[in-house]
């Protein structure tokens, strides 16, 4: 089953839409079925049918996956960063964070990982998820390194790959935002 | 949380091949090394963009190779034992890597589980399954140009 849906808006420039060739959005229902039913999210969803289910090679249509869900958690972010009661983010955060480690611990690729809705969610919960994030990392440590510099707009890590040294370099700008 | 996903129970629950089987844990959580680093000796994260040459696909197992290849490996039949040669498996769903583990000179296979601990594990089959799907390639090099 085909079906056509309109683009929805999200704040990307439009010459993504002229690179992958897409002028209308089309997906086949059954293959994404499982996705569906996953994602109580309706505008993440069609964020992503609208561009990366139409791609030809599954390894296109996952990088355009992850391009828009992290896209979509932009947008939904904007929205969230009105005050939300921290109790509340604090849960939402604990369950998007222990779902994501259960669903991708054994990962080996960053991206994969990345990609993976719980993380977006975590994104999507907005400035209000960065003292959280920051805890964890002093905490315990994981790849929180795209969420955060998604989340600030920056990257004081200067683009290091080494963890270690990201780790580092985050949890000393937090501490001088005053998040942690 | 890491403790309780490296528990024995989290990982025969994801890879349920191990139960039954002999496995044991090799070493603590590492986040800066993944599989590939591990298999290939380099205590490395080896991800598109980190330590992997441009233009290779790094979620193939067509690119897993090349990358290899570039190592010292050349592909072998099998992941028989032998005094010579050091050995990795390339474990895929279909086209897709997804994990690669190397053999120790006991003839054991060792593995880092993504962002968590490395375990030793008698069989390759005790981690295919779901997660990794099933061994696809072998691939072998000297001993000797293991650098650590």
């Amino acid at each position: 089953m085909e079906l056509l849906l309109e683009r929805p808006y999200v704040p990307l420039d439009e010459g993504l839409w002229t690179k992958c060739g897409i002028s209308s959005a089309k997906f086949y229902l059954s293959e994404w079925r499982e996705m569906l039913d996953l994602l109580c999210d309706t505008d993440l969803v069609y964020s992503y049918f609208a561009h990366g289910a139409s791609m030809r090679s599954a390894t296109a249509r996952k990088a355009c996956l992850r391009q828009w869900l992290i896209a979509a958690a932009r947008s939904h972010q904007a929205s969230s960063d009105t005050p939300q009661p921290e109790n509340e983010v604090a849960q939402r955060f604990d369950r998007y964070m222990n779902q994501w480690r259960r669903e991708t611990w054994f990962m080996s690729s960053v991206k994969k990982r990345t990609a993976n809705l719980n993380y977006l969610l975590i994104i999507s919960l907005g400035k209000s998820a960065i003292p959280f994030i920051l805890t964890d990392l002093k905490q315990r440590g994981d790849h929180w390194f795209l969420a955060l510099r998604v989340l600030a707009e920056e990257d004081p890590s200067n683009g290091s790959e080494d963890f270690n040294w990201q780790r580092e370099a985050w949890l000393t700008w937090g501490a001088r935002k005053g998040y942690i | 949380m890491w403790e309780e996903l490296s528990s024995e129970q989290s990982l025969e629950t994801d890879f349920p091949g191990l139960v039954g089987t002999r496995y044991e844990r090799a070493s603590p959580i590492s986040f800066n090394c993944n599989c590939f680093g591990f298999a290939i000796g380099r205590n490395e994260w080896w991800e598109s963009g980190v330590n992997w040459p441009n233009g290779v696909p790094d979620d193939t197992v067509e690119g897993w190779v090349t990358v290899l290849r570039q190592q010292g490996y050349s592909t072998c039949d099998d992941g028989m034992l032998t005094d010579a040669f050091e050995k990795v498996a390339v474990y895929s769903q279909g086209i897709e890597a997804t994990h690669v583990a190397h053999q120790l000179k006991t003839g054991q296979w060792e593995s880092k589980l993504g962002w968590g601990i490395d375990i030793k594990h008698e069989t390759l089959e005790a981690l295919e399954g779901e997660n990794y799907g099933n061994v696809t390639v072998f691939l072998q090099r000297l001993r000797a140009e293991r650098s650590q």
